[in-house]
């Protein structure tokens, strides 16, 4: 924990500009409120943009009598983004709380259906990938808030994802994986455009899609031993060492490091690339100081376990064996750590 | 004295008065070392403990038919014994100990389960996880851990869920519609017993999380009751009225009397989503054919807006007259 004067210092910047953000960061909370607020808002704005995709469908097909809805609800669908972008931008700093939840749902469910339109017309999951991608990138560019880039940007990636599996896409396990790669990489190294919502649909992108298409009874079309996943998340896994490795002054701390650094390695090489990939969220959330996704990391592991059970991938004694190597692993570290923290409290 | 917060940071970034390569360092500088270091010996130990137990129900899963019942008894029980002698050696005081008394209590279901296999006793599903709670009961009783408590809950409540499945609904005591509500019940007892626990000063009960889940779980029984109601699937106009009740005694508690803002915010979401639940029936019911249903649409998206901006509002300004009492 630091304050912000001795950051400033740190930082080589003056201690108003770090003053003025926090300032920014009390008004901000009290304009959109905490993450839970956030949370609850998007779910109403998830369930109103739903219903308003019932009313473009059901406007175009209905009251203009068309076979072929496609471009009609493309249509819509760019009428409702243009009005949901112009409430969401004019006037950006005076928003009332009804206003922008209007405007995102209108902006959400028109990328949802253009998105729709395009591929109904074109009969092509590529094309609604692409047709969300576009509305999706422009918001992450020039619309501020949490709410709206959240949904887009996972409803994008869920439909890529929708087309990897219909398409039967070779390697599919491998390209949702790199969304972890690119989820890691835009938090550690963020760039000046806000990317956070984008930066965590993509680091769940392979969990929950393994969560979504195992209910959807299609959940082998995403796992599988892949080696090239393996191999970047054990590579994912060394750099988060590496980046707590920086901080540690203490040789004690340096030798569980040393310990991680094997345990991460082996548990890359043993568990499967879901069970890998929410290990990786863990390991993520505690180099972040994340709350978020530390509770989120904790609650798929649970999932991710309970449904282990089922993966047809290794035979009941081998999926036994990983744990209990893993689970040993993790006690050792545990050890360990307990170790290093009784001797540097000695000292 | 304030500390600057890991969204900071971005803020910080997106002004670009912190450049990319140096943010890592920032990020290790902003976090709260003691909170993260012991964050991570719990999470470590409670992800190893898992992994082991879960590798050990596997390793039976696989192995099972092949054991003979001496050698199942053997290993169980060995292991069962291992784990209690290793929870009272211990001490329930601390993490070790406590996940030694979990694991304990889990052999103590794997070796009922066991018991029935071997012996074909004929019991009820039910009846085992009963026995299972009756057994881990006074452990439970004597330690001192949220966690185990939170064990001996599931127990009771799978057992709770099966009485209803494979007893009281078939012999119609009880109609499947009110089962969700009966859960909910145990659900609101056993929060209202933690609540009670941590008022007398049972500081090991008062970590945050057991609120929160019984909280959102025990709604979420309540929620669905009345929504089977206004559905039509089945149900009892009486749902609609606990939900209520729930929803009212828990404002008046997290509000007014604990003032616990993200308990008070849930709430606020269960109650916003069945409004919507409530508009959407309301709107089908007139709308439902030809082109009206677009009209319903239209009608339902405002009414979803209007509820939803109003949950916003409503909290947001809440959260800011808090803040301001607060200084």
């Amino acid at each position: 924990m630091i304050e912000a004067s001795a950051l400033a210092a740190k930082l080589d910047v003056d201690a108003s500009l770090i003053s003025q953000v926090m300032a920014a960061r009390d008004q901000n909370l009290d304009r959109s409120g905490p993450w839970y607020v956030q949370a609850i808002l998007v779910i109403g704005a998830w369930i109103a943009g739903c219903a308003l995709i019932g009313f473009g469908v059901a406007f175009t097909t209905i009251s203009f009598n068309v076979d072929e809805p496609g471009i009609p609800i493309t249509v819509v669908g760019l009428v409702f983004l243009a009005c949901g972008l112009f409430l969401l931008l004019a006037d950006a700093e005076a928003k009332g709380v009804f206003r922008q939840q209007f405007a995102v749902t209108l902006a959400a469910a028109a990328t949802a259906l253009i998105a729709g339109g395009l591929g109904f017309e074109t009969e092509s999951l590529w094309v609604a990938v692409i047709a969300a991608m576009v509305p999706a990138a422009f918001i992450a560019w020039k619309v501020p808030g949490f709410i709206l880039q959240t949904l887009t940007s996972a409803l994008t990636i869920g439909l890529f994802i929708a087309a990897l599996v219909v398409e039967e896409v070779p390697y599919q396990l491998t390209i949702i994986s790199l969304a972890l790669v690119i989820g890691t990489v835009l938090l550690l190294y963020p760039p000046r455009i806000e990317l956070r919502p984008t930066a965590i649909s993509l680091l769940f992108a392979a969990p929950l899609s393994t969560i979504v298409l195992g209910s959807l009874g299609l959940g082998t079309a995403v796992e599988g031993s892949g080696w090239f996943s393996r191999a970047m998340h054990i590579a994912l896994f060394l750099w988060l060492v590496i980046t707590i490795w920086r901080g540690l002054e203490s040789r004690e701390k340096q030798i569980v490091l040393i310990v991680l650094t094997i345990v991460a390695l082996t548990l890359g090489a043993i568990m499967p690339p879901g069970g890998s990939a929410v290990l990786l969220i863990i390991v993520l959330a505690y180099v972040l100081g994340s709350r978020l996704l530390a509770v989120a990391g904790i609650l798929l592991e649970a999932y991710y376990l309970s449904r282990f059970y089922y993966d047809l991938e290794f035979t009941l004694l081998t999926k036994s064996m990983m744990l209990v190597a893993a689970g040993v692993l993790l006690l050792v570290l545990w050890a360990f750590t307990m170790w290093a923290a009784k001797r540097e409290a000695e000292k | 004295m304030r500390f600057v917060e890991l969204s900071d940071l971005y803020r910080l970034r997106s002004a670009d008065l912190v450049g990319a390569s140096t943010f890592r360092d920032a990020v290790a500088w902003v976090r709260d070392d003691g909170f993260w270091s012991l964050w991570a010996h719990r999470a470590l130990l409670a992800l190893g403990f898992a992994h082991v137990l879960s590798g050990i129900i596997f390793f039976f899963a696989y192995n099972w038919a092949d054991m003979s019942p001496f050698a199942k008894f053997a290993v169980i029980e060995v292991a069962l014994v291992v784990t209690a002698v290793g929870a009272i050696f211990v001490g329930s005081g601390k993490l070790v100990g406590q996940a030694l008394l979990v694991a304990a209590s889990v052999l103590v279901g794997v070796l009922l389960a066991v018991i029935g296999q071997v012996y074909q006793t004929g019991a009820d599903v039910f009846e085992l996880f009963v026995a299972w709670a009756l057994l881990i009961l006074p452990w439970t009783l004597f330690s001192r851990s949220a966690a185990q408590w939170f064990t001996l809950l599931v127990v009771a409540y799978t057992a709770a869920c099966t009485y209803s499945i494979q007893v009281a609904i078939p012999m119609k005591w009880l109609e499947a519609e009110s089962t969700a509500l009966l859960l909910g019940a145990l659900l609101t007892v056993a929060l209202g017993f933690r609540e009670t626990a941590v008022q007398a000063g049972f500081s090991w009960m008062a970590s945050i999380w057991t609120r929160y889940i019984l909280l959102f779980v025990g709604m979420a029984h309540f929620f669905v009751a009345a929504c089977a109601y206004v559905f039509e699937l089945d149900g009892h106009f009486y749902s609609v009225i606990i939900l209520v009740a729930a929803f009212a005694g828990g404002i008046i508690l997290y509000r007014g009397r604990w003032s616990d803002f993200p308990a008070f915010s849930l709430l606020v979401a269960y109650g916003g989503l069945f409004l919507m639940v409530v508009g959407g029936r309301l709107v089908f019911e007139i709308m439902a054919d030809g082109d009206a249903v677009v009209f319903g649409f239209a009608l339902l998206t405002l009414w979803c807006i209007s509820v939803a901006g109003g949950m916003g509002k409503l909290l947001l300004v809440l959260r800011a007259s808090d803040r301001r009492s607060a200084g």
